[in-house]
């Protein structure tokens, strides 16, 4: 089977006030339909930047990025992100905000609705459809841009650290509804984090990145089964699969640090 | 008025200090020592007389005239300049620089030169209320669209969303508080224009009622006619707040509470 997404020797930089900065060189992986990936990286490695090229969010400067074997040229409806500190538009409802998406697109207000109130069952926020945003905790946040993301039924789901700006418990109780929504119909996802937990417990594969300029260090194969839970994480597998990592990776924080 | 009357109510211990204050006045202007001050009570006396006489409504006319269309055309041009500043590099390029010297500039000094253009009719004063108000529409507007969060135009760009969408569904609403400060503020210079340009272009309105009390030295018809103006842009101010903290608040409001 031929791979969704096709990244191919994408390289990428920026001008800044103190010259050119190298973002992303020679980046290069595939992400199969239905697979799960995390990039993992330390911060500054361009992973959410690459995340933004495959949304077609962000141009880059030469390499080759397909999905389904055609060119991204920019965003598309195959494709839906979730955001760090989730975007939600302040002055819309949960509902108002769901249905944003659906709106952009022009589908009809009737369907928009009873959609947008399907994925906010689906997410656990039923009863909170007319609140605002800033009424709600960090979690049920990022549970409303997670519908806003499912609301549109994409074929990829691109997450940019969607959790980062969550308390530890919350953060793995989203990562259980995420694994539950996800194991319910299997969308592709392309999952950044810099945690390496989170990347293992989640993932089919991992790409790690090192930075500056932002590269592939490094695939692997995550090696547990998919039907995952709590449990997972005292595996001798996944203890392993963690240490490993962390010592691949600090090698390269270490790096970082030093050349401050 | 109900509402006019509330907004009074709600200030009832700010007016509180006025009291004394009147109080010394009335003091200052019976003791005949300031020839330039007159006592207050005389002050309300000429005040009730220029308005039953219906001299101040006469005049009041023109002034208002000068002064809405003056500032329709400061809102309508200001808000689209400011929002096509805020959203084009190019066009920010272009006006940027005209924008911050004149909203920094006295642009009193300007009037006179309003003259020579459009002559000494209404035309001029009305230019010199949009010369007022025009550039603090602007500026407030431009900041507003600029300091919209980028992460949400991300996000409306992720979904496919069209400019005009973007504009109508996130840079507006996320530009309205400073926008609405724009114009509340705009209101205000809009008063100071249209009496401002009333003195020094043609002598009309309530801008030369002024002039003609000052140079009969008609001293409590003018501090009559000074207050008068006053708590007019005072309560123009006021009810545009009011407006203001509703269009923020309810829908609104938990969105700005942090910000």
């Amino acid at each position: 089977m031929p791979p969704l997404i096709t990244i191919d020797r994408v390289a990428k930089s920026y001008a800044t006030g103190q010259g050119e900065v190298h973002a992303l060189n020679d980046v290069s992986f595939e992400v199969k339909r239905e697979e799960f990936v995390s990039i993992l990286g330390p911060s500054g490695c361009g992973k959410s930047t690459l995340l933004r090229i495959i949304d077609g969010l962000t141009p880059f400067d030469s390499g080759r990025v397909e999905i389904d074997g055609k060119p991204v040229a920019g965003p598309g409806p195959d494709r839906a992100m979730v955001f760090q500190h989730f975007a939600l538009l302040p002055w819309a409802t949960v509902l108002q905000n769901v249905m944003f998406p659906l709106e952009i697109r022009d589908v009809p207000v009737a369907e928009r609705e009873e959609r947008a109130r399907q994925l906010i069952v689906q997410v656990g926020l039923s009863g909170f459809e007319h609140h605002y945003p800033r009424t709600l905790s960090g979690g049920m946040q990022q549970r409303v841009g997670i519908a806003r993301a499912l609301v549109v039924d994409p074929e990829i789901l691109l997450m940019d650290e969607p959790f980062g700006a969550l308390d530890a418990l919350t953060r793995t109780l989203l990562q259980d509804e995420l694994l539950e929504l996800w194991s319910r119909d299997r969308k592709t996802v392309v999952f950044v984090t810099h945690s390496i937990d989170e990347a293992v417990y989640l993932s089919d594969r991992i790409v790690t990145m090192s930075p500056r300029p932002g590269t592939v260090a490094e695939v692997i194969e995550v090696p547990l089964n998919r039907d995952r839970n709590a449990d997972v994480r005292d595996t001798s597998q996944f203890v392993d699969a963690v240490s490993y990592l962390r010592q691949s990776l600090r090698h390269y924080v270490s790096v970082e640090e030093r050349s401050r | 008025m109900m509402t006019v009357l509330r907004l009074i109510y709600r200030r009832v211990p700010g007016l509180l200090t006025v009291v004394p204050l009147i109080g010394l006045w009335e003091i200052a202007g019976r003791s005949g020592l300031f020839f330039v001050l007159p006592p207050f009570s005389d002050i309300l006396a000429e005040a009730w007389k220029l308005i039953v006489s219906g001299r101040i409504a006469e005049h009041a006319g023109g002034t208002f005239r000068s002064l809405s269309i003056g500032l329709a055309i400061s809102v309508v041009a200001g808000l689209t300049l400011g929002v096509a500043m805020g959203r084009s590099r190019l066009m920010e390029q272009v006006f940027g620089i005209y924008v911050d010297v004149l909203m920094s500039a006295p642009v009193s000094a300007i009037v006179p030169i309003l003259v020579l253009i459009f002559g000494t009719g209404r035309e001029s004063i009305i230019a010199a209320v949009v010369l007022f108000s025009f550039f603090v529409v602007v500026v407030n507007t431009y900041t507003g669209v600029r300091e919209v969060n980028e992460e949400l135009i991300e996000m409306a760009r992720s979904f496919g969303c069209s400019e005009v969408m973007l504009l109508r569904r996130v840079i507006m609403p996320g530009a309205l508080p400073l926008t609405l400060t724009g114009l509340r503020l705009g209101i205000g210079r809009s008063f100071n224009g249209a009496v401002f340009g009333e003195m020094i272009i043609s002598v009309v309105g309530l801008g030369g009622l002024l002039l003609t009390f000052g140079s009969r030295f008609q001293f409590a018809q003018l501090y009559a006619l000074v207050i008068f103006i006053i708590a007019l842009a005072v309560i123009a101010m006021m009810l545009f707040e009011r407006l203001e903290r509703r269009l923020l608040s309810g829908r609104f409001a938990p969105a700005y509470d942090d910000q």
